[in-house]
């Protein structure tokens, strides 16, 4: 029999650990799961790559901030050989003088380090946090279901925004208001009400700004900050990284369904989503002209490429094709991978502290100036960053006493003046110039490195914009309005197509959430069509 | 509108529920005093606007749907009279229209209509609705084939956006060629003689919906049997240069059976006609403020345009569930007792308020005042009467009154 005639009772589009996450439910559940990756690895943007021969790093994302335990529970992934390497990794937020700051600070150590920098921020920071994780707490149900459609099956909508309005009101008349401040304000707005440390403000910020098209003074950054606390809580609030780099994890996905009756299947790249005349999902056409057929399609390609390039505006309604046509996918990113003869020295830290995330970022405004610069299609003078050593948690990534490196550049554009070729050299000089302000025996300690410009992170990973989520995660972009009123998981536009990645709610970064949620809406509603 | 014919046997003391005697000043005193927002300023000319200004005696103008118009060119009496016993021109050019051409126009017209698009041959026109997710009317209007593969979309308000929105993927083209295409509307009983005179015997004899192109003074001209004033009616579509030949010429040559009609005549020969129009007798999905505001066609009554075994159009699911559900709104026409001319808009059903008039008038060929109303379904169903609070407008103070009103057939005339 040829394979295009197999029957499966479902195709996932795209292999990016969201689409493997909704594959492996369905197929935990008994489903025949067929999933099509146009490139030649799974992953996505979770990848583990060589930079050089031996030395191994997270090609794309590098940290889990925002993975939730209970679906490594509910898949059983330690059986397909996933493993954590750390599962605590704090932030440090570098500082040029050797007195770095440790986040969350919860140890005694950690606040009197705090307190070192500014006692007035030492005694702030307890309330504050306090403060945000009530809001977070606030959005965090939300983010764990799939959010009601208005209209039909209106009960459950009724029940969940009664219960969310009783919460509110019993945050108390001042948490409403400043709540109510709070959500439209810019990141900087409400850290320097609160805060006197350039160094513990940008820190903070970072977590409002990573990944998205912001900087700490556009409007819109707090929200941003609790949207990530809110993913944070769910997957158990502890960032961590996993044995074998970021890449271990959609491998284990894809040997689950591997091993059931599912099949993974890469370099296959869908052109067309197949619809009946009467308006069903029939299956897929890849681009070499072979056709899947299943009543059930999942899309994990964000909702703009899925509905408009796969599914074609010609099934949409008006009002559907103006909402993709206005889908902002910005906030562009470029990582530098490095291999190192050694560990890079750091002054002033800790031993257990090589193992955190690191971030170089002394202010605000440096930040501002990094967004800004990439706005106008330039070059940050003072680089952001985001730093994970992957040598540091998994000894496979490098030769026994080397190191491998991961550095995350938020704020670079994705078109640069003068060309990304002409300008490659600069951009990695400035980045390894930056941290080795920090670190100063880098450059001697550096024997290979890759770069990855954003259009070069958008052809690798199949990240539309070089952006991280698919779609940016804006308050008129998430919740009901991502993707948007009749373009979410349980009621697409065909009957049969369900939207599955980081494009739909609850929103991007490696939370296998959108996945999650699709799997289950296949299995609860559609269940009559598996 | 002007009191042009009042029975005069007719003493509104005759009617014993008298609400006030002694009423408040008239509010529309002072209606000329009302500020004109910026945006509402629309003086657009038609092609046709510097000839029709030269017969047009009263130097009344309506802003209508962006353009200017003539509201009456001489007096409505005379033009009102001309619509139902000789024969009327009126300037119809202010009508948005769209050309719809291509491939595919056909496929992107059958998702864009909740009629048939593929049951309509060339030179037939049809009167269409398009509606958004929820059902909801977004425009109405006539759509023409003129090839196998062009259409023209003739609406009121600007649908653009619309358009181009449901357009996106599908292989055809929308353009708005408003302001290149002129609109005669020619109706009247003798509206079929002179049409046979200028145009022809194939002209004269088209039946109602088709339509056939024809020449006059070497111009080509399109000439359809549609158009809201009346059965027997042709729409004239000719080039915006041409138009005022074809004006002019028709004006002259049968000037004995034929005057120019302005909007007041074409208005309230729409009412007769019971034709709901878009913009004033209800408004579109996408201009309602308050989304309860939108009617669904089954709530215009227009449920016969709507096809659901089609295949897939904009709004269907919701559609077939509002089939289902029925109509919680009727659009109605009203013809309310009293020999006299009233001004009302709300319209009960015994004591209780039972839904609004959109458009109401004097029809003087029925001798009484008519509207169109929009009211809740069930109250069709209930056995106390309609009534409608009316004002009488007086010199200075308004006299009000408790008149009885009962649902008429459309068309009332
Ligand atoms: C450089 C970078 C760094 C990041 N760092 C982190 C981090 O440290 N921590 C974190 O939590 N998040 C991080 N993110 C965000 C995170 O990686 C994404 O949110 C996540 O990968 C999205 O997963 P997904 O499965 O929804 O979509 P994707 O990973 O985008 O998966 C989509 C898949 O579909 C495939 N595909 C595309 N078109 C087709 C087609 N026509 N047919 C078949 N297959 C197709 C693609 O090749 C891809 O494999 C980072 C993102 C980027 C870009």
């Amino acid at each position: 029999m040829m394979e295009h005639d197999l029957a499966y009772d479902a195709i996932v589009i795209g292999a990016g650990h969201n689409g493997l996450v909704a594959a492996a439910y369905l197929a935990e559940a008994g489903k025949r799961v067929l999933v099509l990756e146009a490139g030649s690895d799974v992953g996505g943007a979770a990848v583990t790559a060589e930079i050089a021969p031996d030395y191994m790093s997270s090609a794309g994302a590098h940290l889990l901030y925002a993975w939730p335990q209970r679906i490594e529970k509910d898949l059983k992934l330690a059986k397909h050989g996933f493993e954590m390497a750390s599962r605590d990794m704090v932030t440090v937020a570098l500082d040029k003088d050797g007195k770095h700051l440790v986040l969350p600070a919860s140890s005694r150590a950690d606040i009197a380090r705090l307190k070192d920098r500014s006692p007035r921020d030492a005694e702030a920071y307890g309330p504050f946090m306090k403060r945000v994780q009530r809001y977070a707490g606030l959005l965090q149900p939300l983010l764990e279901k799939g959010l009601p459609v208005p209209g039909e099956g209106a009960k459950q909508a009724a029940t969940d925004a009664l219960s969310l309005i009783w919460r509110f009101e019993k945050m108390g008349e001042e948490d409403r208001q400043e709540l109510g401040r709070f959500l439209p304000a810019s990141m900087a707005q409400v850290l320097d009400r609160t805060f006197e440390d350039p160094l513990i403000k940008a820190a903070l910020a970072m977590d409002a700004t990573l990944g998205h098209h912001m900087g700490p003074k556009s409007p819109g950054s707090a929200y941003q900050y609790i949207y990530r606390l809110a993913q944070q809580n769910i997957a158990g609030g502890k960032m961590g990284y996993p044995a074998g780099g970021i890449g271990a994890l959609p491998q284990a996905l894809a040997r689950l369904i591997g091993e059931s009756e599912g099949r993974v299947r890469t370099n296959s790249q869908v052109r067309h989503i197949l619809v009946s005349p009467d308006g069903r999902t029939e299956g897929v056409v890849l681009t070499d002209g072979t056709k899947f057929h299943a009543p059930i399609v999942l899309s994990s390609l964000d909702p703009r490429r899925t509905y408009l390039d796969l599914l074609g505006s010609a099934h949409l309604a008006p009002e559907q094709t103006r909402r993709l046509g206005s889908w902002r996918m910005q906030g562009a990113c470029a990582k530098i991978n490095l291999a190192l003869e050694g560990l890079p020295i750091i002054e002033g830290l800790e031993e257990r502290e090589y193992g955190g995330r690191w971030l170089i970022a002394p202010d605000m405004t440096a930040m501002e100036r990094a967004f800004v610069a990439a706005k106008r299609n330039e070059l940050a003078v003072d680089p952001i960053m985001e730093i994970v050593l992957p040598s540091y948690h998994d000894p496979r990534a490098a030769p026994p006493g080397h190191h491998t490196m991961s550095i995350l550049l938020p704020h670079v554009p994705y078109e640069l003046e003068g060309g990304w070729e002409a300008r490659r050299d600069e951009f990695t000089k400035r980045v390894v110039d930056a941290v080795a302000v920090y670190a100063p025996d880098i450059k001697i300690k550096l024997i290979a490195g890759e770069i990855l410009t954003p259009p070069e992170i958008e052809r690798r990973f199949g990240a539309p914009g070089a952006g991280w989520h698919q779609g940016d995660m804006s308050l008129d972009q998430t919740l009901l309005f991502r993707p948007g009123y009749g373009l979410s998981h349980d009621e697409g536009p065909v009957e049969g197509l369900y939207l599955c990645g980081s494009g739909t709610h609850p929103g991007g970064g490696l939370t296998g959430e959108p996945g999650r949620l699709a799997a289950a809406h296949v299995l609860e509603g559609g269940s009559a069509h598996v | 509108m002007s009191n042009i014919l009042v029975r005069p046997d007719f003493e509104p003391e005759h009617h014993n529920d008298v609400l006030e005697k002694h009423a408040p000043p008239r509010a529309d005193l002072f209606e000329a005093a009302r500020d004109i927002l910026p945006f509402e300023i629309q003086a657009e000319p038609t092609c046709l606007h510097s000839f029709a200004a030269t017969v047009c005696r009263t130097n009344e103008w309506a802003a209508w749907n962006g353009y200017t118009t003539p509201q009456t060119y001489v007096s409505l009496a005379s033009e009102y009279e001309a619509l139902h016993a000789q024969a009327a021109l009126a300037d119809m050019s202010w009508l948005t229209k769209y050309r719809i051409s291509g491939p595919q126009a056909e496929e992107f017209l059958q998702k864009l209509v909740t009629r048939n698009v593929a049951a309509l041959p060339v030179h037939r026109a049809a009167r269409v609705f398009f509606c958004d997710m929820g059902g909801k009317i977004v425009g109405e209007g006539v759509l023409f084939r003129l090839e196998e593969e062009e259409y023209r979309l003739t609406v009121e308000g600007n649908h653009l956006d619309w358009l181009d929105a449901t357009a996106e993927g599908f292989n055809c083209a929308v353009e708005d060629i408003s302001g290149t295409l002129g609109c005669l509307a020619l109706s009247g009983p003798q509206a079929v003689s002179i049409a046979r005179q200028r145009f022809g015997d194939a002209v004269a004899a088209l039946p109602a919906g088709h339509a056939v192109w024809a020449e006059l003074h070497a111009a080509p001209v399109y000439i359809s049997r549609t158009g809201s004033l009346g059965r027997e009616g042709f729409e004239i579509w000719v080039d915006a240069e041409d138009a005022p030949v074809i004006w002019g010429s028709l004006l002259r040559h049968h000037k004995d059976l034929l005057r120019p009609a302005g909007l007041a005549a074409c208005e309230l020969r729409r009412l007769e006609r019971g034709i709901a129009r878009f913009g004033r007798d209800y408004f579109g999905a996408e201009c309602a403020v308050d989304p309860e505001a939108a009617r669904t066609p089954y709530e215009l009554g227009a449920g016969a345009f709507v096809d659901l075994e089609k295949g897939p159009f904009n709004g269907r699911a919701a559609l077939a569930k509002a089939k289902e559900k029925g109509a919680e709104w009727s659009l109605v026409a009203l013809e309310v007792s009293g020999g006299e001319q009233a001004n009302f808009a709300a319209v009960y059903c015994g004591d209780d308020r039972a839904g609004s008039a959109t458009s109401t008038g004097w029809s003087p060929v029925l001798c009484a005042n008519i509207a169109l109303a929009t009211i809740r379904t069930e109250t069709l169903a209930a056995d106390e009467g309609f009534n409608v609070h009316a004002e009488f407008p007086g010199e200075v103070a308004v006299r009000r009154a408790r008149l009885p009103a009962k649902i008429a057939r459309r068309p009332l005339f």
